[in-house]
């Protein structure tokens, strides 16, 4: 609603959103001009992988990137006083103060080239694989966003914290692609460790048949379980460090 | 009033750990490998007790813990020793129950949205706090009429006047008829038109709705007129608590004599009945101010109306502020 006050700024925004969109789709198809397949991906599975990656990047913009910065910003100046004196969960305030609508159509353009390449693949998916990719799709997001409160609650810890919101969107390469590009130990990292690369890779994976294991279905999910309730809990813990400002 | 307190804080501490930083550009680089660090204790162990419907003023130095201990019991800042109850509730824990029947009201912070009108702060407040429908627009009304501002509440709140936005501060932070009511500088940056109006609808908001009130604040005109008890704080501790009259009753030495006299005296004529403090004659007005000991202040006078051409005369209190002084300056002489 605060942002609608502002029109040129929100037209800016998406203006800028909708150039990421264009600019990652061109690159695919720049990449697959000398290629047919990718590390066993083709060019419109591939084109699957980037719109599940569209629509959680989009999603990310408009709802974590704000809002991290409005908490780690609340934690400096004191603003995080007035979240923890309401009678609602904090983590869900912080969480949902600051809503962008300007990635919205990045998110429709992901979606209608996700939905539409998919009929193009003529992939067949049955409604448990539709439920299975929204759960996976969903815990993607769950994933990053502990991830990115973790590093935000540091700012709890430290005098001045300013760049801890640039961490996890440097992670937003990772999960633009599927996880079999990934050998050796970094694959090792980003699938068990911190499998961020299976974010958009197992959905991708289920999409376009590929059947990814199930045991690495269940350790993502543990895994996002995992790493959001160690989110709620480092920030019970930390909130402890809070001085606010003054007094 | 019940036996039972309200708010009842037994050793309550909060110390801070600050960096020491030293100056200059060799400080900062220094700094990158060897920090001091300095414990400062913001409270030091107070305790006391505040019972249902009380206005208890805050008194204290910059710095002397004020805020920070509002800030405990609000459940905002985890103490380093004692544990607050306020409502019955360990504010820490910063339970939902609890945090509906109380509100912390910062003159120097704000809850409203600042790009949006008051009124969308209200409805914020009214689906985060649960408040019923028809208990939400009779208290609207109510406070909206009190403090008159009908006419702002729909303007953007960036375009308010430091007054019309404290009063929206006002209302967003009472429109759930919070039991305990936390206010700290409220009056501060006002000009003394808008101080008497907020002063006077916290008296009427604690008469009507037999609110408990801690207020902090730096214009002695406010503890003054709101407040019976008052408790001072400095360096952290608490250096008395009790009614403002017992303050003026242990700390005041002196009370202030104001003559207007019908023609010249001389200031060594005053001088024997007590200390000149002013002293102003231009030819066709004499006056003068005498500080003269608290007990014998009557006698005082009746001697100089006596001896002296006096036309009026009056006895006062000294300014609450003066005492206040007194009461730290005689702190710090003991220590």
């Amino acid at each position: 609603m605060r942002m609608m006050e502002y029109r040129t700024d929100f037209v800016f925004w998406l203006v800028v959103s909708l150039m990421w969109t264009g600019f990652n789709y061109f690159f695919i198809s720049l990449i697959f001009g000398k290629s047919t397949n990718v590390y066993g991906w083709s060019y419109d599975e591939l084109l699957i992988v980037l719109s599940l990656f569209t629509m959680i990047d989009a999603l990310t913009w408009s709802v974590f990137y704000n809002n991290m910065i409005e908490y780690t910003n609340a934690v400096f100046n004191g603003e995080l006083s007035k979240h923890l004196l309401r009678p609602v969960n904090t983590i869900f305030v912080l969480t949902t103060q600051k809503i962008s609508y300007n990635n919205v159509p990045r998110f429709i353009i992901g979606l209608i080239v996700l939905v539409s390449t998919a009929i193009k693949l003529d992939v067949s998916v049955s409604l448990f694989d539709l439920l299975l990719v929204t759960l996976l799709f969903i815990c993607g997001m769950v994933f990053i966003y502990s991830g990115w409160f973790i590093l935000a609650t540091l700012s709890l810890w430290v005098e001045k914290l300013q760049n801890i919101n640039d961490i996890m969107p440097g992670f937003r390469q990772v999960y633009q692609v599927p996880r079999q590009v990934y050998t050796g130990i970094t694959a090792f990292t980003f699938t068990f460790i911190f499998p961020i690369a299976l974010i958009t890779s197992l959905p991708g994976e289920v999409i376009t048949g590929k059947n990814p294991p199930l045991s690495l279905i269940l350790y993502f999910i543990g895994a996002t379980t995992g790493m959001a309730l160690l989110a709620k809990a480092f920030f019970a813990y930390s909130i402890r460090k809070y001085s606010s400002v003054g007094g | 009033m019940t036996d039972t307190p309200l708010i009842s804080v037994k050793n309550l501490s909060k110390h801070f750990k600050v960096y020491k930083k030293q100056p200059g550009l060799w400080g900062s680089i220094k700094s990158l490998w060897h920090r001091e660090y300095e414990t400062v204790k913001a409270v030091d162990g107070i305790s006391f007790d505040i019972h249902e419907g009380e206005i208890v003023g805050f008194i204290g130095m910059n710095g002397a813990g004020k805020t920070t201990t509002l800030k405990m019991l609000s459940g905002l800042l985890y103490p380093t020793t004692g544990t607050p109850s306020v409502l019955g509730y360990n504010p820490w824990e910063r339970k939902a129950a609890f945090q509906k029947q109380f509100a912390l009201v910062m003159g120097q912070k704000n809850q409203l949205w600042w790009d949006l009108p008051a009124i969308e702060t209200f409805h914020l407040n009214k689906a985060i706090y649960e408040i019923p429908d028809e208990q939400f627009e009779k208290t609207l009304n109510k406070l909206v009429k009190l403090l008159d501002v009908e006419d702002i509440i729909q303007i953007q709140v960036r375009k308010l006047s430091l007054g019309q936005r404290m009063k929206c501060e006002l209302i967003a932070a009472l429109l759930h008829n919070p039991k305990v009511l936390f206010l700290d500088e409220p009056t501060i940056g006002l000009d003394v038109v808008m101080q008497k109006t907020l002063r006077d609808f916290i008296k009427a908001y604690n008469k009507e709705f037999g609110a408990t009130i801690i207020l902090t604040s730096h214009y002695m005109d406010d503890v003054k007129e709101l407040c019976e008890r008052a408790i001072i704080i400095d360096h952290g501790k608490k250096i008395f608590d009790g009614k403002l009259q017992d303050i003026i009753d242990k700390y005041a030495r002196n009370k202030i004599l104001s003559l207007v006299f019908s023609k010249s005296v001389t200031k060594k004529d005053l001088a024997a009945f007590g200390t000149v403090k002013e002293f102003s004659e231009d030819g066709t007005h004499y006056t003068a101010t005498l500080l003269v000991a608290r007990k014998e202040a009557a006698t005082t006078a009746s001697k100089v109306l006596s001896k002296l051409p006096v036309v009026d005369v009056t006895i006062e209190e000294p300014p609450i502020e003066a005492i206040i002084r007194e009461v730290f300056s005689k702190e710090k002489a003991k220590k």
